[in-house]
């Protein structure tokens, strides 16, 4: 049979992506599940990114699929043994799975350095979808804040965490629980311009 | 059962296996990423149709667009189903 599972990678965000990732960041879809929902002016997004090119403790990935942007998977504080990431898929039409692949390629990263011990997240209460996810990939749940309201409605803040020295054994075992053109999918995430595959 | 409304059944099964709430009604225009199901869920849908249709669309044909809305989904569902 033909096969058709797209391509996977990673690259950190360029210059002449940044418009792109601005349009999806003020999106309606996106901006409602970020800590602050609003909008970022054109000027603030690339003093954003001026500072992000300086600062090595954060990582900003534009997600590819068969080479064509969808979404960004980011990192912070990786000058500790905790980094915290985020994603979204900028873009609606995709992959079936798509938000997976941005599941386990946050994992496959942070495991494949052996600085880093645990993987961390914060997703907003009303966010089912990523509290969703990271409860199938078995994050522990070990915080819950008070975020504030949204839309005359009280949410907290969530907080995760995953030991990365699970990761290897359990990566076969969560990709068994998945549709198995997941799995296939998985095989070919790289991440470009890093050393990681 | 047309393959509109199997393919719709197969959303509402997923959607209750996976813990999801459809939106209702799913118009050809609703976006998928905004169906109720979530990534997991449209995943699920996929491997789904795959077991009461016999075909996957996403693996046996070199899709340049994926589908973004419910019509564009079943039209790829529509366009295998007469390769078949």
């Amino acid at each position: 049979m033909n096969t058709s599972i797209p391509t996977h990678s990673f690259q950190p965000l360029m210059q002449e992506q940044l418009a792109l990732v601005w349009q999806w960041r003020n999106s309606e879809r996106i901006k409602q599940n970020m800590h602050s929902d609003s909008p970022v002016k054109w000027d603030e997004h690339c003093a954003w990114f001026e500072k992000l090119q300086m600062d090595s403790s954060r990582h900003f990935f534009v997600f590819l699929q068969n080479q064509r942007p969808i979404g960004v998977l980011n990192f912070s504080d990786m000058h500790t043994a905790t980094p915290e990431w985020g994603c979204y898929l900028g873009e609606t039409n995709v992959w079936p799975g798509s938000g997976i692949i941005l599941e386990l390629a946050a994992l496959d990263f942070t495991a494949s350095h052996s600085q880093f011990s645990h993987l961390l997240a914060q997703v907003l209460s009303f966010n089912q979808a990523a509290n969703k996810m990271h409860k199938v990939f078995e994050y522990e749940q070990v915080s819950s804040k008070k975020g504030g309201q949204r839309n005359g409605l009280d949410y907290d803040i969530l907080h995760y965490s995953y030991e990365l020295k699970l990761w290897p054994q359990k990566r076969d075992q969560i990709l068994k629980k998945l549709p198995k053109n997941i799995a296939l999918a998985a095989s070919q995430i790289e991440f470009l311009g890093t050393g990681s595959k | 059962m047309n393959l509109e409304q199997q393919i719709k059944q197969a959303m509402q099964q997923v959607a209750e296996l996976s813990d999801c709430t459809l939106v209702e009604p799913i118009e050809p225009n609703t976006l998928l990423l905004e169906c109720g199901l979530d990534s997991l869920g449209y995943a699920m849908l996929v491997a789904q149709l795959e077991e009461d249709l016999g075909f996957d669309p996403f693996t046996e044909l070199h899709i340049e667009t994926y589908p973004s809305i419910f019509a564009e989904f079943l039209a790829i569902y529509q366009q295998c189903a007469n390769n078949q």
